[in-house]
């Protein structure tokens, strides 16, 4: 029943942003935006990066809603767009490594700066690939099962279950590492 | 470290909050983007599913559906349609909610999920066999299982990987099914299949 009578206002903030109402799409901004903002930090783990995405994630959203037609919900609509925007960013960060390759050590010593999260998980995460961040943020964080997830990075899911466990495998092998370094 | 611990530690990932001034910027940009946009009307209106009285729809079908299993138990080898079969007759009671049919010896326990949010998964069949014991769990890709294995209960998540292969993770132990492994004595096989066969 909590799901059904949270479900009324958002079904008909959906019609009505679809209809051209700007305050029913900024109800919908204010209800997504932190959950699609904590959604791109834990796969960029940058939180500028995740500032940026978030932000592009409801420029596209406001761009697309009419076309939006309920086949999923809209939070996860959504999360499929923040998904694109993210691997529009991982590309852009490609290129940009590349262009700017002697800077990149300094650019990303300013990102860590601005990142207050140092703890032995962030550094673990950092050093998984972008792939497997985000399939263990859909699965992990935003409680999505594997079909879901893939439906949302727009894979199989046996390609999401083969990256949670190549990321939980990789995160223990970490975690316990980092447990072993610390006096 | 177990697979909890881990899910511990991931809860332990701060993010961190966003500026007021961050949060209003991209609020007024996706705003004048909404603006400038067209919008057309929906062409669907939302459909409630939600409706009490299935419960007691779901308990007459479901006592009809196990009655042929309970008086007739399942003899000689392994029959994959049979196994599809039971997971989509529980599929059609208990829509996006099963997480694992597990059938011994004729004797069939379901794992329900109490919201309808799981159960669209790749569908995998895991069969124990140990003398004339034989264990069949018919599940989902990424789901969690346990069962008792002779006295010990045993958990582990299905995965199925993209080669059509199945692993099955326990707390600190990996199995792969192409290598028959045998967990607490019983031999292990697996197998995905798609839901339209």
């Amino acid at each position: 029943m909590r799901i059904e009578n949270e479900d009324v206002p958002e079904a008909q903030w959906v019609s009505d942003a679809q209809s051209g109402d700007a305050r029913s799409f900024e109800l919908l901004f204010d209800r997504y935006y932190d959950m699609i903002h904590a959604f791109a930090y834990r796969v960029c783990l940058v939180d500028t990066e995740a500032d940026d995405i978030a932000q592009e994630t409801f420029i596209r959203a406001a761009r697309g809603i009419a076309s939006y037609r309920r086949a999923a919900s809209f939070k996860n609509w959504l999360y499929r767009i923040a998904h694109n925007a993210l691997v529009d960013w991982r590309r852009q960060s490609a290129r940009q490594r590349e262009k700017q390759d002697q800077f990149s050590v300094e650019l990303a010593s300013r990102a860590q700066a601005r990142t207050p999260d140092y703890s032995p998980l962030h550094a673990a995460l950092k050093q998984l690939s972008p792939d497997l961040r985000e399939a263990v943020a859909l699965v992990y964080f935003e409680g999505m099962n594997h079909r879901q997830a893939a439906d949302t990075m727009g894979c199989a899911e046996t390609t999401v279950s083969w990256r949670i466990f190549r990321a939980k495998r990789a995160l223990r092998l970490l975690l316990e590492a980092k447990k072993g370094e610390s006096p | 470290m177990n697979d909890n611990d881990l899910r511990r530690h991931l809860r332990e990932l701060t993010v961190p909050g966003t500026s007021e001034s961050t949060r209003a910027r991209a609020r007024h940009r996706a705003l004048t983007a909404f603006q400038a946009g067209s919008s057309v009307p929906p062409d669907q209106s939302e459909r409630n599913y939600f409706d009490w009285s299935w419960c007691v729809a779901l308990v007459l079908a479901l006592a009809v559906t196990l009655l042929p299993f309970v008086l007739f138990p399942r003899q000689g080898p392994e029959n994959v349609a049979d196994d599809r079969q039971v997971l989509q007759q529980m599929e059609k009671l208990f829509p996006r909610q099963i997480n694992a049919v597990v059938e011994e010896n004729g004797k069939v326990d379901l794992s329900i999920a109490q919201a309808p949010v799981v159960g669209a998964d790749q569908p995998v069949l895991v069969v124990f066999k140990q003398g004339a014991d034989t264990i069949h769990v018919l599940s989902y890709s990424g789901h969690r299982v346990c069962l008792m294995l002779g006295n010990q209960q045993s958990c582990f998540e299905v995965l199925a990987t993209p080669s059509g292969n199945v692993i099955l993770e326990g707390e600190n132990k990996v199995w792969l099914a192409s290598e028959h492994p045998e967990i607490a004595g019983y031999a292990v096989r697996a197998q995905t299949w798609t839901k339209s066969l």
